[in-house]
């Protein structure tokens, strides 16, 4: 173990964007061990999606450019909907964001409190979600490889990036329905919103409070509530400037 | 059973090389392929790219995982594993053998030298493995 102490931040709603910038801010100073490992809660501040590092975009790109021919063409009266997506560090299928809660743990790949097996460290990881949802009064189970299930519904997810010697895992709770409908260009990790299953809808302010208490108790470790340093925001404006709200990040593959 | 190659070295981040006359060849080790689980995709780079020793120079995609994979000694890349965009699970099958990342022409062959022997990288990843972690 490299660190006794981690650090718990609450950054309440931000963008996709914003929220992806600060995810490899961390990551970066983790690299260079100058923050502890840390685990963010969060959620997007409008729906979304985010897209896997390695998954193409092209079936959406030209979607698009088909959208704005129409709209050239026959000059309605709206603009089609422009979907907001933000390329992640983190592999996988993309994700729909809007009504669920999101975490990040970001810890060094030489912590041992962490498999470095990627089966053994996803398990690891989603008993801190499930013991949250405990807390919660909802009963959830692991379904292997990276999913949360509630009876036989998947309601939380995960994904990582290992680089730099440090493991980004970035999960998400589906708390309620994301508020767009499900884009079929976009291959998607298919999660089912709790409110759904058990009839009410879960603060999100609640849901942080018991997610962070269930990593506390899963992980075994002491998780002080902080925040982010000044060096790691103005490292997160920058790779939010310079990369998160490119084309040429988002629409790279 | 987990196999160390004995005709090569390795980067303590589980990567192998092995020369062959004024080339060599790198790829990841039957450890790395077993903690990545099923490999789905991988990302590899040009030819003609050049690296530093220790550079990113391919990603590897499995359950979710994108992870970076470093060169273990500098150079220029002369070829990539064509295969792997279609069998992915080369890496998994064959780390060793068919499941090579890329073939380059190192810059530096004295790095080779100092890279970890088939006998040091296991006692690596044996200690790493009875601690838990890496």
């Amino acid at each position: 173990m490299l660190f006794a102490e981690w650090r718990l931040i609450l950054t309440g709603a931000s963008n996709a964007y914003v929220n992806m910038a600060i995810d490899e801010a961390t990551l970066i100073l983790m690299a260079e061990r100058r923050v502890p490992p840390s685990v963010r809660i969060y959620y997007y501040d409008a729906p979304c999606y985010t897209v896997g590092y390695l998954q193409s975009v092209s079936r959406l790109q030209s979607m698009a450019r088909h959208a704005e021919r129409v709209y050239q063409s026959h000059g309605t009266e709206t603009l089609p909907d422009t979907l907001v997506y933000v390329r992640r560090l983190t592999g996988g299928q993309s994700c729909v964001h809007g009504g669920d809660l999101a975490y990040s743990l970001i810890v060094s790949l030489a912590d041992t409190l962490i498999p470095s097996n990627v089966l053994d460290s996803y398990e690891r990881i989603s008993y801190g979600v499930i013991e949250g949802l405990r807390l919660l009064g909802v009963d959830a189970r692991f379904a292997p490889p990276t999913d949360v299930l509630v009876d036989r519904w998947p309601v939380a997810t995960a994904a990582q990036a290992r680089r730099q010697g440090v493991l980004l895992h970035q999960g998400t709770v589906a708390l309620g329905p994301p508020g767009i409908k499900r884009e079929a260009a976009l291959p998607s990790v298919m999660t089912t919103p709790l409110s759904e299953l058990i009839g009410t809808q879960i603060d999100f302010e609640d849901a942080a409070k018991s997610l962070a208490m269930g990593f506390r108790s899963a992980l075994g470790v002491d998780l002080s509530p902080g925040i982010l340093f000044a060096k790691e925001k103005r490292l997160a404006r920058q790779l939010l400037r310079d990369k998160y709200m490119q084309a040429r990040w988002n629409a790279m593959r | 059973m987990v196999q160390y190659a004995k005709d090569r070295h390795y980067m303590t981040s589980h990567e192998w090389v092995k020369l062959e006359g004024d080339e060599a060849v790198a790829g990841i080790s039957d450890f790395a392929q077993h903690e990545l689980s099923d490999v789905v995709y991988v990302d590899l780079p040009g030819v003609g790219d050049v690296f530093a020793q220790g550079e990113t120079m391919a990603t590897v995609e499995s359950v979710k995982a994108a992870s970076d994979i470093y060169i273990p000694v500098s150079g220029e890349i002369i070829a990539v594993n064509e295969r792997l965009s279609d069998a992915p699970q080369l890496v998994n099958e064959d780390s060793f053998g068919t499941g090579w990342l890329v073939r380059l022409r190192p810059s530096n062959p004295e790095q080779y030298d100092a890279l970890l022997d088939a006998d040091a990288y296991e006692k690596q990843c044996q200690e790493a493995v009875q601690q838990g972690g890496h």
